[in-house]
């Protein structure tokens, strides 16, 4: 792997198979960061696993208080659904435009994500302030207290990635493509589509499975 | 693989984005989302039959997502992604059924009255 000064140059190190390869500095860095933030991404996905388990306990266990078909509609919430799967598909159309290499579309393709993310928050905030407003706060009840938490959890999840992607924005028209805002970029990427994927399974098991 | 990459853009993460996928990711989560709401409220399912026909159908909703929207395949720049996700799954199930378990017979092993 070496030479005799110890040292070895970039192309007699691609030619040899190894497992750490001393010396060679050209690092995949868009790789490693997308591969380290997806098991991130999976470590999250753990912290929902605990949620939809506290749920599936809590479900039904509502003290006298608030059933779930008196604080949740299906179809009502089908709203906030059309709005992250269009701020996901939104954001995919900046990610496309990123490969072509136009930087006016991934601003105005991720600028209407955002827009869509932040109109969900909105929707989400205040169809929670009308339950508060109602009285059906999350000390009522066991139901209350997991319904509200898995919620605002998905929901600080969606608030820190329109953060992120207010940054990115920035750093887009500020810096263009190079190596770091790309690679934040598709680290970004990974975050916001895991909001819809999660949002599927928020849906299906709160919204669908908890009015049985 | 990256150090012939010196364009950014040139890279396999940043190529893999796709206009078709993404919309098919679209359509499939939020039909599969209508459906299912309207079976829910219109559907007249017993408990039992609304956990298997809303099992199928978010599972595959979410399936189709992984796939269009994160690409998991055995592709070389894509397997570890995968891997990473189909070793995760498992310790998601056994999270949620194993726990599930354990509270579900809870008040019946603690309780004075015998969880009645």
């Amino acid at each position: 792997m070496s030479t005799s000064t110890g040292q070895a140059s970039n192309s007699e190190i691609r030619d040899t198979p190894q497992l750490w390869a001393y010396g060679f500095d050209d690092h995949d860095v868009i790789g490693q960061r997308s591969l380290g933030f997806w098991l991130y991404m999976m470590s999250d996905m753990m912290i929902f696993a605990g949620l939809f388990t506290a749920h599936r306990v809590y479900a039904h266990a509502y003290a006298g208080s608030f059933t779930a078909k008196q604080v949740i509609d299906p179809l009502i919430e089908l709203w906030p659904t059309l709005l992250i799967l269009a701020s996901v598909l939104s954001f995919g159309v900046a990610m496309v435009s990123m490969k072509h290499g136009n930087r006016r579309g991934v601003l105005q393709w991720m600028g209407l994500s955002f827009i869509l993310g932040l109109i969900f928050l909105g929707v989400d905030a205040y169809s929670f302030a009308n339950l508060a407003w109602r009285g059906a706060l999350p000390s009522k009840s066991g139901f209350l207290s997991d319904y509200w938490t898995i919620i605002w959890t998905h929901g600080a999840h969606v608030a820190f990635g329109l953060i992120w992607m207010a940054v990115m924005l920035f750093q887009v028209a500020s810096e263009g493509f190079s190596e770091l805002v790309v690679a934040r970029l598709i680290n970004l990427r990974i975050f916001w589509f895991f909001q819809a994927a999660i949002w599927l399974c928020v849906y299906t098991v709160i919204y669908l499975l908890g009015t049985y | 693989m990256s150090d012939e990459h010196h364009n950014p853009l040139d890279h396999p993460e940043v190529q893999v984005a796709s206009l078709p996928r993404y919309v098919g990711a679209f359509v499939v989560g939020f039909g599969a989302m209508i459906l299912a709401a309207l079976l829910t409220v219109y559907g007249g399912f017993s408990l039992s039959g609304a956990l298997i026909e809303l099992s199928v159908i978010g599972f595959v909703a979410l399936m189709v997502q992984l796939y269009l929207l994160f690409k998991l395949d055995v592709a070389a720049s894509r397997m570890w992604h995968t891997l990473s996700f189909i070793a995760t799954v498992p310790l998601a199930f056994f999270a949620i059924t194993l726990t599930q378990f354990m509270f579900h017979s809870l008040a019946i092993r603690t309780a004075v009255t015998g969880g009645s």
